[in-house]
């Protein structure tokens, strides 16, 4: 059992570590708050540790969860935004690490292309865009927002209460869940509906002949039915026992047959943020004239900027 | 599917979620920077991300994992929106102090 005593002390620790640690001008006391924040991370994890782990968790899950946290607090911390950036996506490695630790990498990969790729890209460009020096004597200078944190002690304090009522409602709480058993799907139980991958396999290692299909399969017992092309010659083939369901074939079957009408929402929020998105960083074109020869110069970014500036 | 997740192996991740999420959320108060703080809120999608694969893997099903990818969804259509917001904003007026735009509170 983890001990409550640890948890609710590395909080404290913890908060009073990110206090020193949040950004102000001429911050000479970063070392203690690094010290703190990392002691009172070492002692949690440690408790946790000590706790019992066992049952997918090892050695790896210390070290992400370290590099995670770790992470998180540099980005919060940080006051030049594209380090902030940079730190996010360490921790979206982290996060991607940690998935498949848990067997979801197809997630994990998932999540580096579409956060570590696209997301945090975007980011990126925007920060070097809008970015600002507050004096052209001193472009490396930071401003006043960056340099300095709003109302460091209450959210410190506000979040880590927070946290500590999480945890103490998680380890004293959970008690009373349903065993993990009971919610337990039999193994491999798509193949049932993914017969084309149960053909390509057992075509791959001949186990049926060119000219059958699979009409049928049991996921159950492991068997598959097959059939001429012309409609007789039924059998009844065993699936060999390297044919797994994969983790992309599980969540491909359960959105599409569990939640298709969930994807074709996501879909159309999709499309309407992008569609929002260029409507709002559009740029108005004020007073351009729309002759007929404007077709000789579509791009003239001189009355784009001109345009700009009409419209502030 | 490999093993299910024991209880004591949920814990540590939830606990790592909750950490985040909490990190994120104070992230989010004290920044000031517009960027930033969009920036927090997606260190919380991916504590609640964490939670959801967790959750999945205790209970040995791939929903959480389908619900992840909505939760990718909206986070890159937020991301997108936001940013679209904030360039919008600087170009009306050059800064991205949160404090700077408080008249637009409602």
């Amino acid at each position: 059992m983890v001990q409550m005593s640890i948890i609710y002390a590395a909080c404290v620790a913890g908060a009073i570590g990110l206090l020193f640690l949040l950004p102000r001008r001429g911050n000479r006391w970063w070392p203690i708050g690094a010290v703190l924040g990392g002691g009172a991370l070492g002692a949690g994890l440690l408790a946790l540790a000590r706790g019992g782990g066992g049952g997918g968790v090892d050695l790896f899950f210390y070290l992400l969860a370290f590099l995670a946290i770790g992470a998180a607090v540099r980005m919060i911390t940080h006051s030049r935004p594209v380090y902030a950036a940079l730190y996010f996506i360490l921790v979206v490695l982290a996060t991607a690490g940690l998935f498949v630790q848990l067997a979801a990498e197809f997630m994990a990969f998932a999540l580096i292309i579409v956060y570590a790729g696209a997301i945090l890209i975007t980011y990126l460009f925007v920060i070097m865009l809008a970015q600002e020096a507050p004096d052209d004597q001193h472009p490396d200078a930071l401003t006043e927002y960056d340099a300095t944190a709003r109302e460091p002690v209450a959210a410190t304090v506000a979040g880590f209460v927070l946290l500590a009522a999480l945890l103490g409602m998680m380890y004293r709480g959970t008690g009373a869940m349903p065993a993990h058993a009971a919610a337990h799907r039999t193994a491999d139980a798509e193949l049932a509906v993914l017969t084309g991958k149960v053909q390509a396999a057992l075509r791959a290692a001949d186990l049926i002949r060119p000219g059958e299909t699979i009409r049928e399969v049991d996921a159950e017992a492991r068997t598959a039915v097959a059939a001429q092309d012309s409609g007789d010659g039924l059998r009844t083939v065993a699936l060999p026992d390297d044919l797994r369901v994969s983790n992309v074939d599980a969540v491909g079957v359960s959105l599409l047959s569990e939640f298709p009408v969930s994807l074709e929402v996501a879909g159309v929020i999709l499309m309407l943020a992008m569609l929002g998105a260029v409507v709002l960083a559009r740029k108005e074109r004020v007073g351009t004239p729309r002759d007929s020869k404007s077709g000789n110069t579509p791009h003239d970014s001189q009355s784009l900027i001109v345009g700009a500036e009409g419209a502030l | 599917m490999t093993e299910p997740l024991s209880i004591l192996a949920l814990n540590h991740y939830l606990l790592l979620s909750a950490v985040l999420f909490v990190i994120g959320f104070i992230g989010f108060l004290t920044r000031r920077n517009l960027i930033i703080m969009f920036l927090c809120t997606e260190l919380m999608f991916q504590a609640a991300a964490i939670a959801m694969i967790a959750f999945g893997a205790y209970h040995g099903n791939v929903q959480g994992q389908v619900f992840l990818i909505f939760i990718l969804t909206i986070a890159a259509a937020e991301a997108a929106l936001a940013l679209a917001l904030v360039v919008m904003l600087y170009r009306r007026r050059p800064t991205l102090d949160a404090e700077k735009w408080s008249e637009l509170k409602g």
